[in-house]
């Protein structure tokens, strides 16, 4: 992979791909395995992408696509996820944020269905449903009653009070 | 838990800057070993299941009545297990300390050297096989009733070895046939277990030769 393609192309988006890519994994070393195979992927089908959606939609759509497909690999050949063990340093937390928090909510995420775990994902990036159900291959009204479906079982396994 | 999700996520992740990107750099390194992995499991199975069938033969053959043809098809069929073993053998002295590169380049080479070696082989081995079943055909009992009745019919069959000549021939033919082809019989069976891998192995490489450009 060319070393510039990857720093103006992929590293400012490093970000998106880091965040879908914990969601798929349990463990450090796999989830660095799936973030090199979606780097290689998206290096790979760069000439597939023919502008109709925004780069960073793209890599949105390619790492799920990447994960889910590795996670079924995984699935075939019965390696199991056991551990759970992300080293603290993976997240930095600079506002002193309980860290805690988003490990306990990537946990829950990982509870739910791999797509589920894709639409949570896009919403809580702020994408709005027709685009997640673009990514995700559905229609806009179907998701938001996915994400509220989702939304109500994070809460739940999260111990949170909805309004 | 007070917080919402939504503001867990916000805050979990505050500062885009904050996330460590994994390194790359070992990416390769190892993709290339699974890959030679990967093809070292497929091809010791493969042995075991040349022994397991080799032995299979023996016994059905043995007890159909015809033993020697047992025993010899189960002899060529070790002779590839042996072949095998030896190449297994020198795959195992490929540099695993050389460059991703460079490894998969020596794997590459070991591979069609393999692939040239029993070519080589085949082209005596599908014949020979053929060859065996005819000879056997022609000593059994059912072989000559057949060929007696053949000659009731046509009384002036030429006859060679207590043989119709265009019996002879027809197996002649066969036979070469099967020595024609046994490039393409190889093909057809080395990619139905390893073209994956094959194909997998020269995509790796010519990322890897673009990636050196």
């Amino acid at each position: 992979m060319g070393s510039d393609f990857y720093t103006t192309s992929i590293l400012p988006y490093a970000a998106i791909i880091i965040k879908i890519c914990r969601a798929y994994t349990n463990n450090q070393q796999d989830f660095e395995d799936y973030y090199q195979e979606v780097c290689l992927q998206i290096w790979r089908s760069k000439d597939n992408f023919k502008h109709q959606s925004e780069w960073s939609t793209w890599i949105y759509k390619l790492s799920l696509n990447v994960c889910l497909t590795y996670l079924k690999k995984a699935k075939n050949s019965q390696q199991h996820f056991v551990s759970d063990s992300f080293p603290e340093e993976l997240i930095q937390d600079s506002q002193n944020f309980s860290e805690q928090s988003i490990d306990q909510l990537y946990r829950a995420i990982r509870q739910l269905s791999e797509i589920d775990r894709g639409v949570i994902l896009l919403y809580l990036e702020e994408k709005p449903y027709q685009e997640i159900a673009e990514i995700i291959g559905s229609n806009a009204n179907n998701i938001g009653v996915r994400v509220k479906r989702i939304k109500q079982r994070l809460n739940k396994i999260l111990n949170i009070k909805e309004n | 838990m007070s917080n919402s999700i939504e503001e867990i996520w916000k805050q979990g992740f505050i500062s885009n800057d904050a996330l460590i990107t994994p390194k790359l750099n070992d990416l390769y390194n190892k993709k290339s070993k699974n890959i030679v992995d990967k093809f070292e499991t497929v091809f010791k199975w493969n042995l075991i299941g040349l022994v397991v069938f080799a032995l299979l033969v023996l016994v059905a053959f043995t007890s159909l009545g015809i033993p020697y043809l047992g025993l010899f098809i189960s002899a060529m069929l070790m002779s590839l297990v042996t072949r095998g073993r030896k190449d297994q053998a020198s795959l195992k002295l490929l540099d695993k300390n050389a460059s991703s590169y460079q490894y998969l380049k020596s794997f590459n080479d070991w591979l069609k050297e393999m692939m040239r070696a029993y070519r080589k082989l085949y082209s005596f081995f599908y014949p020979a096989l053929f060859l065996s079943i005819a000879v056997q055909f022609r000593f059994s009992e059912f072989g000559q009733v057949a060929i007696n009745g053949f000659v009731n019919k046509y009384p002036d069959t030429v006859m060679l070895f207590a043989t119709p000549l265009y019996l002879l021939l027809a197996v002649a033919v066969i036979a070469s046939l099967l020595f024609y082809f046994s490039g393409a019989l190889y093909r057809l069976d080395f990619n139905s277990l390893y073209g994956r891998m094959v194909s997998k192995l020269e995509e790796l490489i010519c990322d890897m030769e673009e990636l050196r450009r």
